[in-house]
């Protein structure tokens, strides 16, 4: 394959990368500059292998470069056709990355994840825990069912206990995640609250935060914690700020893709049958 | 080599169990080929009508607490209800499919069940 280029971020400096700064398979990382701001790439002769060193050879370039400046992380593995491409990526995209620069300068991302520590929506609730209140005469009768001969009957009282049980989980969510991100927004600058993907989960968001006010924001966090032990808590960061990028996916241009497709066809090669298109 | 950010949880084990069930609801990869076109077509069909079945029992509930169902009428709807869950579950073991295999991603939307 001729020589691709390994992206990790957009950096407001078109100046030189020190020296000791690797990237993927210890290339040199460059700074490939335009109009005052640069581009951190290495070149890549072979084929992406082995994903998750990779990735975090790509991480660890980030964060390095990340105390030096204020950085636009890019998403693993973002790989170009040639060093021209990078530049015209750069260029078409100059005024977001520029906006993105200023926006996000001295500012890193933390993410937090809850979950409650039982799997699984049924905790043993009973219907009668529902608080259902019969509506009229003929409503459905909690307890009244007629057994074995209203099978329909039974069949419903599950499915309403498992709604109202839902329905239980959801609120509390809602009311756990409305009281962290109360304590949590007073010390950060944006947020991202994502949908909550699993009934187990109760809250899942990433905050950007100013560098002088981690401390507060840490402190904030813990006293959340303390307050709410019956859940399982995940604190991570500080991170480069890649969700918090504002500019619009850049459409990938036809070499480019084939770069991306050329530099991970070992690693797709090796993972099997299962990975596709 | 190791980032040099920090991830701190006093439940690690809970935490990979839910983001690995987390990677399971990831959009996969589109793998059409003749022997699996068939339960790709199965998996899209049983989770529209899975869609429309929950769409069902959330009415049927909805107008139950209301209490403007008789008792004939609830358990003519369990009756209904129930029979089609099983036919789905019949059809899924036919085509091999999972409870979590039917859903669609719809990105930023989220899942569609």
């Amino acid at each position: 394959m001729t020589d691709s280029y390994a992206a990790y971020c957009v950096l407001d400096s078109d100046g030189e990368i020190p020296e000791d700064v690797a990237g993927l398979y210890a290339c040199d990382v460059r700074n490939l500059p335009y109009g005052g701001i640069g581009v951190a790439a290495s070149v890549l002769t072979r084929s992406i292998d082995n994903l998750v060193a990779r990735a975090v050879e790509h991480e660890k370039v980030v964060e390095r470069l990340m105390k030096m400046h204020t950085v636009l992380p890019m998403r693993f593995p973002s790989v170009f056709g040639s060093r021209e491409a990078v530049l015209a990526m750069l260029e078409q995209h100059y005024g977001d990355f520029r906006g993105d620069l200023q926006r996000l300068r001295n500012q890193v991302e933390f993410g937090i994840r809850v979950v409650r520590p039982i799997a699984g929506l049924d905790f043993g609730l009973r219907i009668s825990d529902c608080g259902f209140v019969p509506q009229g005469e003929s409503a459905f009768q909690l307890g009244g069912c007629r057994g074995p001969e209203a099978p329909g009957k039974l069949y419903m009282q599950e499915r309403y206990r498992r709604h109202k049980h839902r329905q239980r989980l959801s609120e509390q969510a809602a009311q756990f995640g409305h009281k962290l991100d109360a304590a949590l927004s007073e010390f950060a600058s944006e947020k991202r609250l994502r949908s909550l993907a699993t009934d187990r989960f109760v809250f899942d968001g990433v905050y950007l935060v100013d560098n002088y006010r981690r401390v507060d924001f840490r402190r904030a966090f813990t006293g959340v914690k303390c307050s709410e032990p019956d859940f399982k808590y995940l604190f991570s960061g500080p991170w480069p700020p890649y969700n918090f990028i504002t500019m619009p996916a850049a459409e990938t241009t036809e070499p480019a893709r084939g770069a991306v497709a050329a530099a991970l066809a070992g690693c797709l090669g090796s993972a099997g049958d299962g990975a596709g298109a | 080599m190791t980032s040099q950010a920090r991830v701190e949880t006093d439940s690690p084990e809970v935490f990979v169990e839910e983001l690995e069930r987390l990677q399971k609801k990831l959009p996969q990869s589109i793998q059409a080929t003749p022997q699996n076109v068939e339960k790709g077509l199965a998996k899209l069909v049983l989770t529209l009508i899975e869609l429309i079945r929950q769409l069902l029992e959330k009415q049927a509930i909805r107008r139950m607490e209301a209490g403007s169902l008789s008792d004939d009428q609830i358990e003519n709807v369990g009756l209904t209800l129930m029979k089609l869950e099983n036919k789905m579950k019949e059809l899924q073991a036919v085509f091999g499919l999972k409870d979590e295999d039917l859903n669609i991603n719809l990105g930023p939307l989220g899942d569609l069940l």
